[in-house]
This record gives structure tokens, sequence and C-alpha cells, in this order.
């Protein structure tokens, strides 16, 4: 059964452009980039030319960028180069981070680093709170500019200055991925030392993403590998899926404008229906600070069983991973992230949406999430 | 030698009297069904029952069987020869050689039993002889009799047999034998424990499990489901009714107090297992409930299940504590499963102050009031069996 596609957060679907232009390079230019004969120079050309588009599309030109599997692997590059360094020091991250990031506080630890976590309440950084956890010996900064479940906007502009005018060396790595194509892209609002994104999440194409790292910085990749990518990412570049990337950021930037107007009238037709359902609470905030196409509800139902029911109504919908009565479960909203009730966080659902959603997807999702809390909720 | 003759000691069954051959039937039914499809040939004599195993059985499906069928105290596999001292020896000899023997055995004693008195040799001759022939033989071995690593029978019958050494059993008395019930069963720890515990006792169980799709996932069924097949080798043939009750726990949401919720649900249930429970020739309902573990298994509570209840409820770990339900769980396998993480999402069905010392009475009538007839007779009809 083909589903009501609501789970844009987590990945979106390849647009038709983007795929021709992956099946095009897979077909025509299939040569590697570091051969000398012609069929690889082409290849060299394919790939410089993307790079060169998405660096004027991002307003990039102080950065070099350098393509990845995704902002995983980015997001990896920048904590794994903290190897290289001779002291350990201290690093600085928000509750709002992805398990790429999160994962390397182990390691990281057992190196010597501390590892802090600013206050995010409401799923909002706040700048005194970052100022606040800095020391002399704090060498990283990685904050989401968008957190992937509330939507929220971060106020990284004045961050970065709070930052930038006591400690002006310390790196500030921003995870972009659910900026573009749900907020105005540019680097005057979101200004870091180096960002990561991820193609997929824009209608590009899986497996596919980059790094974009300040041009002064000094940063190493752990290993150079055959030395591709600037000596940052090794390996043979993968040509056809960066074709498709620089189309999918050309689409979404060079549009940015439109998406957003079409992604806030659904969330207004949202907003106008889904309040008046009762046993419904909102958990992204209605402001100038959250994304209009990310919105966490919280229904009478653990999310768990909110998301079966909707999923057989023919709705796909993100949600915690287990039943609220298992507390080993994984909940999408980490308990890190004050201001939320445990009920509000079991019982927490995801909706997202994106250009391609039609205006009668979402009036079939009011009724479903209505007659669902209706027939299944508690009185 | 023939390979495939195993001794099984029968235990409790053996103390019965007129009865005694009901069991030992039952057990021996039992056993040839589970070895199926290699013939077996089985007496019984003495305590003891005497199982030729078909050649080619293997020898792990063999374990299999013997060591998780009720009414088996342990048993060993056996060798026999003529009742000639010397042969016994020999055969002694052969069977604690070092590619036969479990490497662990480095001390052993010899016992004989002399059931056939006319046998030349007296018990103590014949055990100083083969421990003699023994220990010569394999030079690594040495005799303790007060702490054998293994115990060589020597049992003079019809023939000679040897029992090189012997492995537990389940105990307990073979399952048909104490009749039929209904067990209820859900995902977690506690109800697989009961059930092995009334199988242990001779009990065929039925299973019913109440699945409250959406509010329990397709999983939590599916885990029901790989819980009966990991205990249908000591219930052997365990049937499992899946009932849909969604429906009546909706009715029970609409028209129950809130802190009655839990136990008009528990009533329904029971409800339902007494239906099935005489559509299918069960005298009793089996729960793995033990005394005051939630608020539902507390004295009154249990008190007010049992109102409802007209068969006799079993409930085989009424005294036990959470860790001692575990670790037998562990040893039968069912723990793993239940653990898996797709337990009940019924909170919503979960009164926050649940009513713990409910009179019967009062929420008997609330129960009868709350009128679930019609939706339990549908629920009943739309159940879902599977045998195992």
């Amino acid at each position: 059964m083909k589903q009501f596609y609501f789970d844009t957060a987590s990945t979106t679907r390849i647009s038709e452009t983007a795929l021709s232009a992956y099946n095009r390079y897979s077909k025509e230019t299939y040569g590697n980039p570091s051969s000398l004969h012609d069929t690889g120079k082409a290849a060299k050309e394919v790939l410089e030319t993307s790079r060169a588009t998405m660096e004027a599309l991002l307003g990039s030109r102080e950065y070099n960028l350098i393509f990845t599997s995704g902002a995983s692997e980015s997001n990896s590059i920048v904590l794994s180069s903290l190897l290289w360094k001779r002291r350990p020091g201290a690093i600085l991250v928000s509750p709002l981070e992805h398990p790429s990031v999160t994962g390397f506080r182990t390691l990281l630890k057992e190196k010597g680093y501390s590892w802090n976590v600013c206050e995010a309440p409401g799923g909002l950084i706040d700048p005194t709170s970052i100022i606040g956890s800095l020391t002399s010996q704090t060498q990283l900064i990685v904050l989401s500019a968008v957190h992937n479940i509330l939507g929220t906007i971060q106020p990284i502009r004045s961050i970065y200055q709070a930052v930038k005018q006591r400690y002006p060396d310390i790196h500030i790595h921003l995870d972009a991925t659910q900026a573009p194509g749900k907020t105005v892209w540019d680097l005057e609002t979101f200004p870091c030392d180096s960002f990561a994104l991820s193609a997929h999440k824009i209608h590009g194409p899986k497996g596919i993403g980059v790094l974009a790292v300040k041009k002064n910085s000094t940063m190493r990749s752990l290993s150079s590998a055959g030395g591709q990518e600037q000596g940052m990412r090794g390996g043979t570049e993968n040509l056809p899926a960066v074709a498709a990337f620089s189309v999918a950021i050309q689409e979404t930037l060079s549009n940015q404008e439109a998406i957003l107007a079409s992604v806030r009238r659904h969330r207004e037709l949202l907003d106008t229906h889904l309040k008046k359902i009762p046993g419904l609470s909102y958990l992204s905030p209605v402001s100038e600070h959250s994304v209009p196409n990310i919105l966490t509800i919280s229904t009478p139902l653990p999310s768990e069983v909110f998301l079966r029911i909707m999923n057989d109504k023919g709705f796909a919908l993100s949600a915690s991973s287990a039943c609220s009565s298992n507390t080993k479960g994984k909940q999408i909203l980490d308990a890190s992230i004050s201001g939320f009730s445990d009920t509000q966080r079991k019982h927490a659902v995801r909706i997202s949406w994106d250009r391609f959603t039609s205006y009668d997807e979402i009036s079939r999702l009011i009724t479903a999430v209505g007659e669902t809390i209706e027939t299944y909720g508690r009185r | 030698m023939d390979k495939n003759l195993y001794v099984l000691r029968l235990g409790e069954i053996s103390l019965k009297k007129n009865n005694r051959s009901v069991f030992e039937q039952t057990l021996k039914h039992t056993l040839k069904f589970k070895l199926r499809p290699y013939s077996t040939v089985i007496r019984t004599s003495k305590g003891r029952m005497f199982v030729e195993i078909e050649e080619g059985t293997p020898a792990e499906k063999i374990d299999e069987v013997l060591s998780k069928t009720f009414g088996i105290v342990s048993y060993s596999q056996a060798v026999s020869c003529e009742k000639d001292l010397k042969a016994v020896c020999t055969m002694a000899v052969r069977i604690m050689s070092r590619d036969l023997r479990p490497s662990a055995i480095r001390t052993f004693k010899v016992e004989t039993v002399r059931s056939d008195k006319t046998f030349e040799h007296l018990s103590y001759d014949i055990s100083r002889e083969v421990g003699h022939a023994v220990l010569e033989a394999h030079p690594d071995l040495t005799v303790d009799v007060r702490n054998p690593d293994t115990v060589i029978r020597v049992e003079i019958r019809d023939k000679a047999y040897i029992i090189p050494y012997e492995k537990e059993g389940q105990k307990g008395l073979p399952v048909r034998a104490g009749g039929k019930a209904m067990l209820m069963l859900s995902g977690g720890i506690d109800s697989p424990v009961a059930a092995w515990y009334a199988a242990k006792r001779g009990i065929h169980l039925h299973a019913v499990y109440f699945h409250a799709y959406p509010y329990t996932s397709d999983e939590a069924k599916e885990k029901v489901i790989a819980l009966a097949r990991q205990l249908n080798p000591y219930l052997d043939g365990v049937v499992l009714h899946i009932i849909p009750f969604t429906d009546v726990q909706l009715r029970i949401k609409k028209v129950g107090l809130e802190e009655e919720q839990t136990l008009l649900m528990r009533a329904a249930m029971v409800e339902i297992a007494n239906a099935l429970a005489r559509a299918n020739e069960c005298t009793a309902l089996v729960t793995g409930e033990a005394l005051s573990q939630v608020a539902s298994q507390t004295l009154q509570s249990l008190s007010f299940t049992d109102h409802i209840s007209d068969l006799l409820i079993l409930r085989p770990l009424i005294g036990f504590d959470k860790e001692e339900i575990i670790t037998v769980a562990k040893r039968i396998g069912t723990f793993d499963i239940s653990i898996l993480p797709f337990e009940d999402c019924c909170t919503i069905f979960s009164p926050r102050h649940p009513l713990i010392k409910p009179d019967r009475e009062v929420v008997t009538r609330h129960y009868r009031e709350a009128g679930l007839g019609e939706a339990i007779e549908e629920a009943i009809r739309q159940e879902e069996i599977i045998t195992f």
C-alpha cells in the first residue's frame, strides 16, 4: 500500500531531476576522477563543476567542500580529528545532537577529553549556557542548526558571535542537516567553522553528503587514504551522487521562499485543526524559532501505539521505537532536553512534510489523527 | 554394543499403586510420539523404563526428548551383554575408553545391583572385578568411592546392563496423566514458568493469549507464539488460542470506573478463559500470578477473579519471588523471549491508582453491569488457534 509520507525529516524521496542527473552521470561519466585519461578527466570536470555549483549556492566560498557519505560521516570526521591533538581538552555539545556526534563521547572521554552538554530548554539552546560552559580548554563546539525532532532553529549567529568574541580559537561545527528546505539557508544566519549536510534530506540520493570546512582550518582527518577530497576523505568519489546532490541543492536553495511558503501553508492548516483535537498538545514551539515543516505533538496514546494505528491507516509518522512501559526503549525526545513531562516524551510523535506533500494529504492526516484519538485515546 | 538402549529412572511414578500403569502408559506413549519417526521398543520393570531406540537416531534428538519429558528422574544410555562376569568386565573397559567417555570423568566407582539372585557372583565381587578391569585398562582413571565423577552402575537383571553415567531429567509426572487445563499466557516472564510447573504435575495445557491490537503490536503476538514453541517440548502439544481483545478492552474503558479497569479486564479474561476451557474439556485455569506482585495480584484481587471463575484457578507461582521465577525462566529458555521489548502498551488502560483491595461483591456487580457479553462472544468467535 502506498503510504502518505509524513517522515521527511528522516529522509525524503529523490526528485526526478536529481534522479535523472544520477542516471546520466552513472552511465556517461563513469571514469575515475583521479585517472589521467580523458574519461577520467571528464569525471573530474563534473566533480569540480558540481562542487563549484554547490559552493555558489551555499555561499561557502571561504570553505572547502569535502564530499562524504552523509552528515553522519561529516560529523565523524570533525570529532575524530581531535585525536590528532597533542593534549586533550574539552568539547561542548547541545542535548539536541545526533548519535553520530554523541557516539564519540565514550572514545573522547577515554582519551582524556571532558564532554560538556549545554542547556536547551524546550529544544532551544540557551546562548548564555554555552558561554557559561566554555573554558580555556574548550576546543570544539558541536551544535545542530535545526533540531530534527522539535524543529527548533538555534540562535547560531548570537552564539557564534558571543563565543568568538571571547574565544576566537574554538572551532564551531554545525550539523546543518535539517536546515535547507526548512528554513532560509545562509551563512550569515548560520556562521560556523564547519558544517555538515546530507543530500537525502533534500530529495537528493542517499549515501552522499558534504563537510564544509573553513579554508584556514587546520583540521585533519584520521587518514587521508587515497588523498581524494583534499586528503580529508579517501576513496573514489561517488560522482553520480555528487552530481545529483548538487542538483538537489540547486532545486532547494534557488526556490527557498516558494518551498517555505508551501510548507508553511500546510502548517497553517494543521495548526487550525490539530489544536482543536482534545488531548493533543504541541511539543514543537509555535514561533519564528522553529521550522514550519517539523511538528512534534503529544497524544493521549503511547507513541508506538499511535504510530501503529496511523501506519495501518496509511500514514508514515515518526515516533520512539519502544513501548511506553519499556524504560529501556529509546524515545525520540531525549530526556536531557528539559521542558517536557515524562508522559509527553512517551507520547511524542513527529510529523514532517516537504514541498511534495499535497494539501489533500494534510487534510487526510488531520482527519486520521482526530479519528485515532477519538477511537483509541483516553476518555 | 547396542548403542541406543536407554534406562530411565521414573521416581514418583513408581510409588503409585493401582494406577501406576496409567502413568507408565502415558509416559510410554509420550516418548514414542516425541521420538517419531524413529521407532522405539519400551518396557517397564521395577521403577525403570527401558527404551530401545532405532539405530541411527541422532543422539541430540534423544537427549532433547529425554531431558525435557516430565516423569523422568534421570536417564542414562546403557549397554547390555550376557550375564557373564568376564563379558561385563570387557564391556565396562570398552565403554570407559578415552574416546567414548565424557572427558571430564577422571574418577569413578562401581555399584552393582543384582536383581537376579541366581547370578553366581555377589554384588560386591562384581563391583570389585569390574573396577579392577577398568583401572588396569585405563591408568588415567582412579577410584574414588566418596565423591566420584561418575558411578558405573552394573545391573544384573534379564541380562547384564552397564550404565556408565546418568543425566538429570525433569522429574514430575508425565503430561496428560493429570488432566487438562487452560493456561493464561501473556508475553511476560511469569506465565511460561507457571505453565512449566503445571505441566510438571502431569497437566496437558491449552493456552489463551489476549491480543489487543493496535495497543499491543503484532510482534507481541509473535513473541507469545515463540514462547509457546519454546515451551512445547515440555508441554508436549500445547494448543494456543489467540483472542482479539481490543473491543472488550475499549468497552471496559468506556463504561468502567478508572480504578477498576485492571480488575474488570482480568475478569473478562477469566470469563473468556472459562468459556474456552469448557469448549476444550479443560477442568481448571492456570495463571502466572504471584501473591502481591502487582495490584491485581493482592489477596483481595485474586479473590475477586476467583469469584468470576466457575473453574478452579491454579496459581503455581503463588509463593514465588520474582528472582525465583526468573531462575526457572532462564533454565527453561523462556526468559530471553519474555524480555524482548514488545510488551503490552496498555498503560492507557492501567489506572493511575488501581484498587488494591477491591470488595469482590461490589466489583463483581460492576462487572456484570458493564454489559460485556456481546463483546466477549464476538472475541471468542474470532479466536485463532495454533496447535504445536
